[in-house]
């Protein structure tokens, strides 16, 4: 019985000494890929992947100080970049290239360049979703011009750009969930058939000596190929439709004065009407608080007048909002409200009759809106201060 | 027989069933990509279906009170078609053995190891196993509540951790998928994790529990089991929508958008380890039940020297028994429903019936009565 | 072969052992001659000239015609029991006066009912037993002519007071401890449980060292099947030494093999006090302030005194406490190299960065690393404990500020890893009953980690789990209470004292209510008579 259990202790051990690490992989031996950026080039089927790495030891700052002395070239972050026929292609040159092996589990953001990504980026795409390493829920844009100069332009605050432009998405998407996007929820939006993506669109705005990065709009995409663009108001227009708008203002410019509202809450509720199948209308009902930020003129004015004017004029805004973006989508045929998707959830009878001629139907919808605009807090004060003499 | 000695509480029983199915959940992936967005209704279907089948399996270890399913095959076939089924039987155990100890290495392979060969990945584990096995069920069972909690747990804070990527709407709309899919589905999820439950006939005469009993503990334990199961799929369908179907494990890259404060974003490891543990407990069953079955089939006074030669077979069989992971699937999806359905459901109602003509309860209940009148 | 080889060693070294206990006994039986000057010399022949050994050669009686010897042990005795309540009274008492030298048949009798002032002293006849009274401290009266001698109790030894214990600090509740006085102890644990069904069972283990041993537990409620199962064990234990409990431990625990204590042991009389309240067995040995447990339950290396002192809250949150301090304890090193070496994906990146950057230039790999900072805390730590206290805190200085920070500056090892061995270290004394398993756990987990990352890592776990299962003290399963067997009132929380109203089922048997409900306590429930008056 002893020798017995010996022995098994032994085989084991021998087991387990045999596992042989086949894992391992010291941290010293890998080099952590915060970005990554995907350009077309000259040759129409080849691209041009970069991405860029951290460089551990100057971005813990006093290890890279010390032994940089004062060649000021420690920068955080290097780039690296292959040109190959596809993804794995380029990913595997990088690979081979390198003295660490590439790890992309931190991988904060993924960049399309612009003109790749009216090429179509669903391949890549596929790529990136079926590889291990990748993660869901990483935001990816679009860049307005070159995905490499993006990645490369450094910013004031942060070490590494990438983590950068992440957050400024992430920022952003607080005033809707709808302008910021990851592989997962632009993955989902592709499978829905009929609906089509959005992505933020990132541009180098070029200021006297500095380069500053920003989010401008939206680049719509049918299937897996850019279409066209969303412009600021138009992309707020997007967001008010969906109901999904909040924590940003609007202006209110009159002749007698301007206001400031802050966007509490919004919703919507979409109606749609089946017209024996032919037409379809949609009706949106969208409501939205508001609290008054800023008041300027509005003199000689009741406080009751007053909220009666911004409530109108502030219908007529979003109505504007709405409908621009609206007219956009409907030229471009993309139906980034999923519309269709809402059908074929709710109303899946008649979406099996719609399905079929839908690229047809989506351009010809009329949309009509109904509006409820609430403002709920004027603030500590109530109207402007230069008001307060004569009505006391 | 010695090994029958060791008793288990009518909880650790309980439980037991619940954990041996949540340790299933991984094979939304067999059912997912058919029954889409309508999965986590399959699952709540399945279990109502399986109803009748359980109420089979509840009325066979009432009738046979301390015997195991070799024994009662022995009682109501006959000595030598009894010997074939059990046979058959034992077979059919080491397959789920085998079968789920590929999944758990596909799973470790595909999540957090992946360069480590499978070999290396089942050897370790079943060498863990036949350690838990070689002490007992008592052993093997002994954790079924802490795992049914910590799994539950975690279940209940990946769902809040996650609610801001839910879309209710994803499961709209309700039921739309083709007939054929849906019980094709539920084909599925009846068979591969509900039917499974037989195993439990070989160890009951291991439970502490009186035969009226019976009902009280096997029902609310499938019950919570079923209801984990729904809350896993519907939260994976809640986070991925229809997405669902690309993905080999829904669960772990729903994991993936856990985040809790921006910091701890990767939180799919907790699921990994989670899981690890979970097929820990249902393979050591498995494990044991084959082993059992094997020791009764060939009237052995003990099965422990039989679980290393056993592992070392499981382990082999386990790698050869498909060529790839999408024949597995393939398998998993379309071959394995059916032929479990005969062992699971056909084979016990069978029994149960042969008996009911046979009369053979009743004979073993004058029996035992007079045994205990005489003593 | 091995085995049968096994077999045949044993028995030819038990048959060697029996033939020698038979040629032993031949003086120790040798009876009492009554010729005192022969008496006294077998006694030195047997004794030796220990100078220790003090005999007294006197003559009492009328006119002193009686000639009598006192044996004691100098330094095993009260001095002035042996000479005011022995001598004193022997040499001046009259009633010895009024016998002639003739009637002297009863002396003895005499002497021991109305002249010596103690209030145990027993008659021996042989030799032995002389001198094994004398060596536990008794003193000996011989005298001529009797073929008997008397023992009288006069132990009084040097013995320390009894202080609070090093071991188990408390802010709140009794600072009292065990002592290494065998009496003290059983007194201790007597006066806290004043009820007539407390039983202490005396035994004597090791044949040389003859050490005092009691079984102590509460008729009716102990399990009797335990109760007699340890003193079986007890009594089967054949060694010529018995120097601590510990030695006692290890001949009588269930799992020789495991690295797991499965006998508890205590310092403090409160803490002995309410184990055996729970129905547990308590084993006082001679010359150590520890006193085992048992059975013994895993939970209760998480248990302290003060728990039950303070409130439920706050007593169950550093219960949780404690379990989390001994996961981290034990896993700490081997998650950080699982982590580092196998799974970076599972780091938050700002902190992957921060730990890359401290790897950067460090020699060894990981593992490598985790090692030896273990061993270095494993080094300073025995060094600090074996140390005289003044220098031992020197020492951890040293090695801990000193040396961190210098192997930190100079790139050897990383800032994080030595931050995680210092938590490893600060965790282990969270739970100190279970601190030597715990290190040995570490390095298990450690070295699994190394080689399969956190797969390897959880097999450990699940392997420990295993193994905690299949352990059972004294036939109770001793993960019960964390596994939801049985008594969780008591294990990860503790629940009010007022919910716990029955024993630890798995212990006790018998008596198993401690209180009839278990309903609050009420501020409804006020002075009656006061209430009365009002109406």
């Amino acid at each position: 019985m002893k020798l017995s259990r010996l022995l098994l202790c032994i085989i084991i051990i021998m087991v387990f000494l045999c596992t042989g690490c086949y894992d391992i992989r010291e941290l010293e031996s890998i080099a952590i890929v915060t970005g990554i950026a995907v350009d077309s080039t000259q040759h129409p089927n080849m691209i041009k992947f970069s991405v860029q790495i951290a460089k551990a030891e100057a971005i813990a700052g006093k290890g890279g100080g010390e032994k940089g002395g004062g060649s000021g070239q420690n920068s955080p972050v290097m780039m690296m970049d292959a040109t190959a026929y596809d993804l794995e292609d380029a990913l595997h040159s990088l690979r081979h290239d390198n003295s660490r092996e590439l790890f992309l589990h931190h991988n904060q953001v993924v960049i399309f360049g612009k003109a790749l990504a009216k090429q179509g980026i669903g391949s890549y795409l596929d790529a990136l979703l079926r590889g291990h390493e990748s993660r869901l829920e990483v935001p990816f844009v679009v860049a307005d011009g070159d995905a490499k100069e993006i990645l490369e332009t450094e910013l004031e605050l942060e070490k590494i750009s990438a983590v950068g432009i992440q957050r400024m998405i992430r920022h952003k998407a607080e005033i809707s969930k709808l302008f910021g996007t990851n592989m997962l929820l632009f993955a989902a939006k592709m499978m829905e058939n009929t609906a089509s993506s959005v992505a933020p669109i990132i541009k180098v705005m070029d200021e006297e000596k500095t380069k500053r990065l920003s989010l401008t709009g939206l680049a719509v995409f049918k299937d897996d190929k850019m279409v066209g663009e969303l412009n600021e108001p138009q992309s707020r227009g997007f967001a008010w439709l969906m109901g999904k708008i909040k924590a940003s203002t609007i202006t209110i410019d009159t002749k007698k004065g301007k206001a400031e509202l802050e966007i509490i809450s919004s919703s919507s509720k979409i109606k749609p009407n089946f017209n024996d199948g032919q037409k379809l209308d949609i009706k949106a009902e969208i409501e939205g608080f508001f609290d008054i930020t800023e008041l300027r003129g509005y003199e000689n004015i009741e406080m009751e007048e007053l909220l009666d004017l911004l409530v109108r004029m502030t219908k007529q805004e979003i109505q504007k909002l709405i409908m621009s973006c609206f007219k956009t989508c409907q030229n471009l045929n993309t139906d980034i409200f999923s519309f269709g998707e809402y059908i074929r959830r709710h109303h899946p009878n008649q979406w099996e009759k719609l399905r079929p001629r839908w690229d047809d139907i989506f351009p010809a919808i009329n949309l009509s809106l109904e509006i409820d605009v609430t403002i709920e807090d004027t603030g500590k004060i109530s109207l402007p201060p230069n008001l307060k003499g004569e009505k006391a | 027989m010695k090994t029958q000695k060791a008793s288990i509480t009518p909880l650790q029983f309980m439980f037991s069933i619940t954990c041996f199915l949540r340790s299933s959940s991984l094979l939304s992936s067999f059912f997912a990509p058919i029954s889409k967005t309508d999965s986590w209704l399959v699952v709540l279907i399945a279990s109502v279906v399986c109803l009748p089948f359980l109420w089979a399996f509840i009325m066979l270890m009432k009738a046979f009170p301390g015997k195991n399913l070799i024994e009662i095959n022995d009682a109501v076939f006959g000595r030598i078609a009894g010997k074939i089924i059990s046979a058959i039987y034992l077979w059919f155990f080491l397959t789920l053995t085998s079968l789920n100890l590929r999944d758990l290495g596909g799973f470790v392979g595909k999540s957090i190891m992946l360069k480590t060969p499978q070999i290396v990945i089942i050897t370790v584990f079943i060498l863990l196993c036949a350690w838990a096995v070689s002490l007992g069920l008592d052993i093997v069972t002994r954790y079924s509540v802490v795992f049914v909690i910590l799994s539950s747990i975690i279940l209940v804070v990946t769902i809040a951790a996650t609610s801001n990527h839910m879309r209710l709407s994803n499961f709209l709309p309700i039921l739309r998928q083709p007939m054929k899919n849906i019980i094709q589905s539920t084909n599925i999820v009846s068979t591969i994790p509900f039917g499974e439950l037989v195993i439990f006939l070989m160890i009951m005469p291991q439970v502490n529990i009186k035969p009226k009993k019976l009902g009280r503990y096997f029902l609310p334990g499938f019950f919570l089991g079923a209801f984990l199961i729904t809350l896993v799929v519907a939260r994976d369908i809640a986070i991925l929508g229809n997405t669902i179907t690309i993905f080999a494990q829904p669960s772990f890259e729903t994991l993936r958008m856990v985040s809790f404060f921006e910091v701890l974003t990767h939180m799919e490891i907790l699921f990994a380890i989670l899981l690890i543990i979970l097929f820990f407990f249902k393979i050591s069953l498995l494990f044991y039940v084959s082993m059992l079955a094997m020791s009764y089939l060939f009237r052995l006074d003990s099965y422990k020297p039989l679980i290393l030669p056993s592992a070392a077979i499981i382990v082999v069989y386990s790698l050869i028994i498909f060529k790839s992971k999408t024949k597995h699937l393939e398998v998993g999806r379309e071959t394995a429903p059916f032929m479990w359905f005969i062992f699971e459901f056909l084979l016990p109602l069978l029994t149960l019936i042969i008996a009911y003509i046979r009369k053979l309860p009743q004979k073993e209940k004058d029996a035992r009565s007079k045994e205990a009148a005489s003593a | 072969m091995y085995t049968f080889l096994n077999k045949k060693l044993r028995y030819m070294l038990r048959q060697k052992e029996d033939e020698a206990q038979k040629k032993q006994p031949d003086n120790e039986e040798k009876l009492i001659t009554g010729n005192l000057t022969a008496d006294l010399e077998l006694i030195r022949e047997m004794m030796g000239t220990s100078s220790d050994i003090k005999v007294h050669e006197f003559k009492y009686g009328e006119n002193s015609s009686q000639k009598g010897a006192l044996l004691f042990i100098d330094g095993l005795v009260n001095n002035d029991v042996v000479t005011q309540s022995i001598l004193k009274p022997l040499i001046l008492s009259k009633s010895l006066n009024n016998y002639q030298a003739g009637e002297m048949k009863n002396t003895l009798d005499i002497v021991k009912q109305t002249v010596i002032y103690s209030g145990d002293i027993v008659e021996r006849h042989t030799i032995g037993e002389l001198i094994e009274g004398c060596l536990s401290g008794d003193t000996v009266f011989l005298s001529e002519g009797f073929d008997k001698a008397l023992v009288i109790s006069s132990k009084g030894w040097d013995k320390r007071e009894v202080s609070e214990p090093q071991t188990e600090p408390v802010v709140r509740g009794p600072r009292e401890g065990f002592t290494e006085n065998f009496r003290t102890n059983t007194a201790l644990i007597r006066r806290r449980i004043k009820s007539p069904h407390l039983r202490m069972d005396h035994l004597t283990i090791g044949k040389k060292t003859d050490t005092n041993v009691c079984v102590v537990y509460l008729e009716g409620v102990a399990n009797p099947d335990i109760v007699d199962t340890v003193k079986v064990r007890l009594k089967t234990i054949s060694t010529d030494s018995i120097i601590d409990s510990g030695y006692i431990e290890q001949y009588i625990e269930d799992h020789p093999y495991s690295i797991f204590q499965t006998i508890g042991y205590s310092e403090k009389p409160d803490v002995i006090a309410s184990r055996i309240l729970e129905g547990r067995i308590a084993v006082v040995v001679d010359g150590t302030p520890f006193v085992l447990t048992m059975p013994m339950l895993f939970v209760e290396s998480f248990q302290t005194a003060e728990d039950y002192y303070i409130k439920p809250y706050f007593a169950s949150m550093t219960r949780l406490m404690r379990f989390f301090a001994f996961f981290l304890t034990v896993s700490a090193p081997a998650i950080f190299v699982a982590l580092t070496t196998y799974h970076q994906e599972f780091i938050p990146t700002t902190l992957l960065l921060t730990i890359a950057a401290a790897r950067e230039g460090t020699p060894f790999p990981a593992f490598l690393e985790a090692l030896i900072m273990v061993f270095a805390f494993e080094i300073l730590r025995e060094a600090g404990l074996r140390l005289p206290r003044p220098v031992g805190q020197a020492i951890s200085i040293v090695g801990a500020l000193v040396m961190g920070e210098a192997a930190v500056s100079a790139g050897i090892v990383g800032a994080p890893m030595v931050i995680t061995i210092a938590i490893t270290a600060v965790a282990g004394f969270v739970v100190p009953d279970q601190n030597d398993a715990a290190s040995i756990l570490r390095l298990i987990l450690l070295f699994l980690a190394s080689v399969l990352g956190a797969y390897g890592l959880v097999l450990g776990f699940l392997g420990i789990l295993i193994h905690l299962a299949s352990l059972k003290s004294f036939g109770v399963p001793y993960n019960s209470s964390l596994a939801f067997l049985k008594n969780m009132q008591d294990s990860y929380i503790r629940m009010p004292l007022w919910t716990m109203t029955k024993r630890p089922e798995s212990i006790a048997k018998g008596d198993i209510q401690r209180k009839q409900y278990n309903t609050p306590p009420s501020s409804e429930i006020v002075n009656n008579a006061g209430s009365m008056e009002d109406n």
